[in-house]
């Protein structure tokens, strides 16, 4: 017998059943709904890590101490740049200034533009390359320090430079926007000329490459074959700590996201797959009659529920891929042009997706039909017996899990969505055990279409359970899309407020301190605090040189092994009360009773990676002297936010003898720019820079990914609705049965309304419950774990949600249960 | 596994001290009880009796739906007690035919579908030709693509008459086929079922309530609170 020819005959046939067709409908939507948030997440990681590269100079960047003459062969082409970067005094006349030197390659940028002016502090344009052979751009501030004007000429090292334009903004400048030294940038076609380069000098040479076909691994692979000691390959996260941490809670949440519409699809197929089976039970004896074994039973149905998955997965990818160049469409302003195109990874995730979930979801219904007794035929009442209510559920909560860790292999997101499925299943059964039996006494007070209403509940109490977690599920998945987007957005707003700083100054000197605060103020410029500043570097720590503490493995260390934070000059800052967004991890802030003036407060990832703990110490070198100071504090910092912030925080009195100069930051709207022409004349020995354009920079990529999450959030509301609705269909077929029974009874229209409609309300209320206690766990465990977010209970979700959840039911039951008036008891008993 | 066709005596169903009975607390519910029953090859069959007396258990158990719980049953020479749920199958698949009270058609499967059903099932060549035959000959020829819903009660258990003998079983066992028609419809399908009975060389047992049915049988059972009471030729 050829069955799986017969499993196909009976599938066609089956075409025209409504329930085959809400299962195909529910299952199209969940495949529609990952695989266009699939597609349109790949496509805008794509676009951010686009902007993103073009931060960090080039889609991969090797970092090497030394020029590299096997990392040079690979430059040999037009999609890589070489910059080298070191520091050198420059030479104008009598004056000299150490300066960052940046010697950059003929294709420099790869990605992005600089922009350069004529005269300093006047208006800049792009441009798509760097300073040709002979000519220097030099910022601003180097200008003044320098005392020179665009077109004198200055010394580096050997060579004689023109200064040719002034440099306004490098995309890849990196994240010390406040570091002390100004720049000027030269073709590296220069640097024999200057000849400064020498054996043991401190150089970085970044070998930048684009990758224009996206595919970032052959080259990575290329490139770590030929790595030595010291050399790093640089990652977004390594090099650009402000947009980081918001790039990876964005994709963090996409992945939520799409775990959400993983689940919705579960719920959906768990109970479309039930009911299909029920459907199915006449069937499965009848051919058991006709003299099909259990086994060819369960081939038949297995290649019909695999034949529906992999055509609903084929269709809801082809849906998934349309969809998201409508959303893409949308979002056209935000983002670069030609974004490259997403793999077809979704679509076949999506495939499999389909095949795994209805099947599994079917498995305990498939094994039911297959052991149905054929004497069914005879005896309506015999079905085989159900696998225990237990097991199923531990069946499907397993096979979520599983599921979804195989999608995003994020233990931390799939342990909080397994506690949050598994507490709204204690919830439910609690519910249904508990709730609908005191519905249903408080409801004896009430009419008899309400009374009758509310017992369904308890006596259809499986499917009431069925549906209270089902509706809860999908309820969670939808509330935590919701909030989680609200206040990512909310943290991204905050980080960067419309007037975050977009100016830093530093080298205010100690006695100019009052007078530029006042200068703020007389021009209603808004600062940060001023910051006192000593520079310094840490030696020793516990008595050991900090090189020798730290792992050669460490790759962002420089080549002799220091972690780079310390293997520079650090801004020391002392200060009184702990800056508003660090936070103590360890330790205590001192008080005025502190007697010990030597403590200091450290960044908590710095921290880690010297292995320090509260009471360590530390011993600094600062302007020829060496100082010892214990470590008193742990501290977290935002990095991503735009305030001063330190590695290095001590308690005042202990370095207030020592040289120190003023830093802040403020915020000036552009059209008051000339006023900055006026401050650097008031205050000659300061140091100012403009990080504008980063900020812009950021903030569109920050739009972009609040952007992405919104229409993530609608496009999961929307794929909720429709399978709460398609899910709610399929429990009808008993309803009309019952509907037709009461109005042949005797039963009014507007009784059998009112049962109707209390019922479902009821149903509602009690899923928005489960929903709302499974949200409040899922978020309380994502937040602390996923997104490093503080969480505070949503307590209006509990006022708003299930009522609305029971009005929503009620009315899309009501909706569906309409067929039940209009047609004729006859018909309806007849079906 | 062979399935022969008859037994040496030209039995086809030999049924010897069949009890059946389920577990209830307390004990268990005797339903039927030390049944004895022999029937001949192309013999028709009537079992009759009051609601509850062990007709369709009986009936059951006769077609290898269901197991005895002691005794056993010979159905063309297979020993149904000692084969397990897949072998059982397999001697339906090969032998028997069914029709039922209540029609057992797919609801999702037009009149023509459910008739070709068994003929699919044993990859039988030309089944909607053979299938379209047999629906003419029931006078089903302007429903054949009508939905058992779109049919009235007579016209489906016509379908269910069409889809029994396509098959071309050698034992069909009918439960009360008549039971969900008017007297004039089920007088009509009676008339149906015998002629096929008689031309396509069936073996017929039957449940029913009418007796007028049962007499039509060339012998009817009586039974009573799980016993055989009376086992009398029609002729």
């Amino acid at each position: 017998m050829n069955l799986i020819g017969l499993a196909f005959k009976l599938l066609k046939r089956d075409g025209h059943s409504w329930q085959l067709r809400m299962l195909v409908v529910a299952l199209l939507v969940a495949v529609t709904t990952h695989s266009t948030i699939g597609f349109h997440t790949e496509r805008i990681e794509n676009a951010m890590v686009m902007q993103a590269s073009s931060l960090m100079g080039g889609d991969l960047v090797v970092r090497s101490p030394t020029r590299d003459p096997e990392l040079d062969t690979l430059l040999d082409r037009n999609t890589s740049a070489l910059a080298v970067e070191f520091s050198s005094v420059v030479l104008a006349g009598e004056s000299l200034q150490l300066s960052a030197i940046k010697a950059v390659s003929e294709h420099y940028p790869l990605k992005a533009e600089l922009k350069i002016a004529d005269q300093p502090y006047s208006n800049d344009s792009p441009v798509t390359h760097g300073p040709a052979a002979g000519s220097v751009w030099l910022e601003a501030r180097l200008l003044s320090a320098l005392e020179v004007n665009v077109g004198d000429t200055v010394e580096v090292g050997d060579a004689v430079l023109r200064v040719d334009k002034v440099l306004t903004f490098e995309p890849d400048r990196g994240g010390n926007f406040y570091s002390f030294v100004p720049r000027l940038m030269m073709s590296t076609g220069d640097l024999d000329k200057a000849n400064l380069i020498q054996t043991g000098s401190r150089v970085e040479f970044y070998y930048q490459f684009l990758v224009p076909d996206g595919n970032l691994t052959p080259l990575q692979e290329q490139v770590e074959a030929l790595l030595k000691p010291g050399q790093t390959i640089l990652t977004l996260q390594s090099r650009q700590r402000s947009i980081s941490a918001a790039l990876s809670r964005a994709q963090s949440y996409l992945k939520l996201a799409s775990l959400m519409a993983i689940l919705l699809a579960s719920v959906a197929l768990a109970m479309g797959a039930r009911f299909f089976s029920e459907m199915r039970f006449d069937t499965a004896a009848l051919l058991r009659c006709f003299g099909l074994s259990s086994k060819q039973i369960l081939v038949i149905f297995s290649v019909q529920l695999v034949t529906l998955a992999l055509i609903s997965g084929i269709i809801g990818g082809a849906l998934g891929w349309s969809m998201h160049f409508v959303l893409i469409d949308m979002l056209s302003d935000l983002l670069p042009e030609n974004v490259p195109l997403p793999s077809l990874q979704p679509f076949y995730s999506g495939c499999i997706l389909a095949v795994v979930i209805l099947l599994g979801f079917s498995f305990p219904a498939l094994l039911q039909l297959q052991r149905t007794p054929p004497l069914r035929v005879l005896r309506k009442d015999l079905v085989a017996a159900p696998l225990s209510t237990l097991f199923s559920y531990i069946v499907v909560i397993v096979l979520i899990t599983v599921l979804m860790l195989w999608y995003t292999r994020d233990t931390v997101l799939i342990a909080a969505l397994s506690g949050g499925i598994v507490a709204a299943w204690f919830v439910t059964l609690i519910l249904t055990n508990v709730f609908t039996r005191l519905l249903e006494s408080v409801g004896k007070r009430s009419s008899l279409p309400v009374r009758a209403g509310l017992r369904n509940l308890r006596r259809r109490q499986m499917s009431t359970r069925v549906q209270l977690l089902g509706f809860g599920l999908t309820g969670m998945a939808m509330l935590v899309v919701l909030l989680v987007r609200g206040e990512l957005i909310n943290t991204w707003q905050d980080q960067l407020p419309d007037q975050a700083p977009n100016h830093f100054v530093l080298n205010v000197l100690p006695e100019e301190g009052a007078p530029f605060q006042q200068f703020l103020l007389d021009n209603d410029i808004n600062s940060q605090p001023l910051y006192p500043v000593v520079r310094g570097r840490l030696t020793h720590i516990n008595e050991v040189p900090v090189n020798e503490r730290i792992s050669k493995e460490d790759n962002n260390t420089d080549a002799d092994g220091t972690p780079r934070e310390i293997n520079r000059e650090l801004n020391l800052t002392w200060a009184e009360q702990l800056p508003s967004d660090n936070r103590i991890e360890h330790g205590q802030w001192w008080s005025d009773a502190t007697q010990d003036k030597t403590g200091v407060s450290i960044e908590a990832e710095l921290a880690e990676k010297l292995g320090l703990k509260l009471g360590d110490e530390l011993t600094f070198f600062v302007a020829n002297q060496t100082f010892i100071a214990h470590v008193t504090s742990i501290r977290s910092v935002k990095w991503e936010s735009f305030q001063p912030n330190f590695y290095m925080i001590f308690n005042p009195g202990g370095l207030e003898d020592l040289p120190f100069t003023y830093l802040t930051s403020f915020y000036l709207p552009s059209e008051s720019k000339p006023l900055l022409k006026k401050m650097v004349q008031r205050f000659p020995a300061i140091t100012l820079l403009e990080v504008d354009v980063i900020l812009k920079q950021i903030r569109t990529i920050l739009d972009q990914v609040s952007a992405a999450v919104e229409f993530i959030l609608l496009f999961v509301l929307a794929a909720g609705l429709t399978i709460t609705l398609a899910t709610l269909v399929t429990t009808m077929p008993q309803r009309y049965r019952e509907g037709a029974l009461m109005r042949t009874l005797g039963t009014t229209s507007k009784q059998l309304i009112m049962q109707q409609w209390s019922e479902f309300f009821a149903i509602g209320f009690l899923s928005g419950l489960v929903a709302c206690f499974g949200a409040e766990l899922v978020r309380l465990a994502i937040y602390i774990k996923l997104f490093a977010l503080p969480y505070t209970p949503s307590l209006w979700i509990w006022i708003i949600v299930p009522p609305t959840l029971g009005l929503l039911i009620g009315g899309a039951g009501q909706i569906s249960s309409r067929r039940i008036l209009r047609m004729s008891p006859v018909t309806a008993l007849r079906e | 596994m062979t399935t022969p066709t008859s037994t040496d005596s030209g039995s086809v169903l030999q049924a010897r001290e069949v009890s059946k009975s389920v577990p209830m607390p307390g004990q268990p519910l005797q339903i039927l009880n030390a049944i004895n029953l022999s029937v001949n090859k192309a013999e028709s069959l009537a079992i009759v009796g009051e609601s509850g007396s062990g007709k369709s258990t009986l009936l059951g158990l006769l077609a290898g739906l269901d197991v005895p719980s002691s005794g056993s049953i010979a159905l063309m020479g297979n020993n149904l007690e000692t084969m397990n749920e897949d072998q059982r199958a397999k001697v339906r698949a090969a032998h028997v035919g069914f029709v039922f009270q209540s029609f057992q058609l797919l609801a999702n499967l037009s009149a023509l579908e459910n008739v070709m059903l068994p003929l699919e099932i044993g990859n039988v060549p030309n089944a909607d030709t053979k299938a379209q035959d047999i629906l003419y000959r029931v006078g089903l020829e302007k429903r054949i693509h009508h939905y058992p819903s779109q049919l009235s009660g007579g016209e489906q258990q016509r379908v269910a008459l069409a889809r029994a003998f396509v098959a071309k079983p050698e034992i069909l066992f009918a439960d009360e086929p008549t039971g969900n028609l008017d007297t004039k419809t089920g007088a009509s399908i009676a008339d149906q079922l015998f002629e096929l009975n008689a031309t396509e060389d069936t073996t017929l047992i039957l449940v029913t309530h009418d007796i007028k049915l049962a007499l039509r049988c060339n012998r009817t059972i009586t039974m009573n609170a799980g016993q055989l009471q009376s086992d009398l030729s029609n002729s």
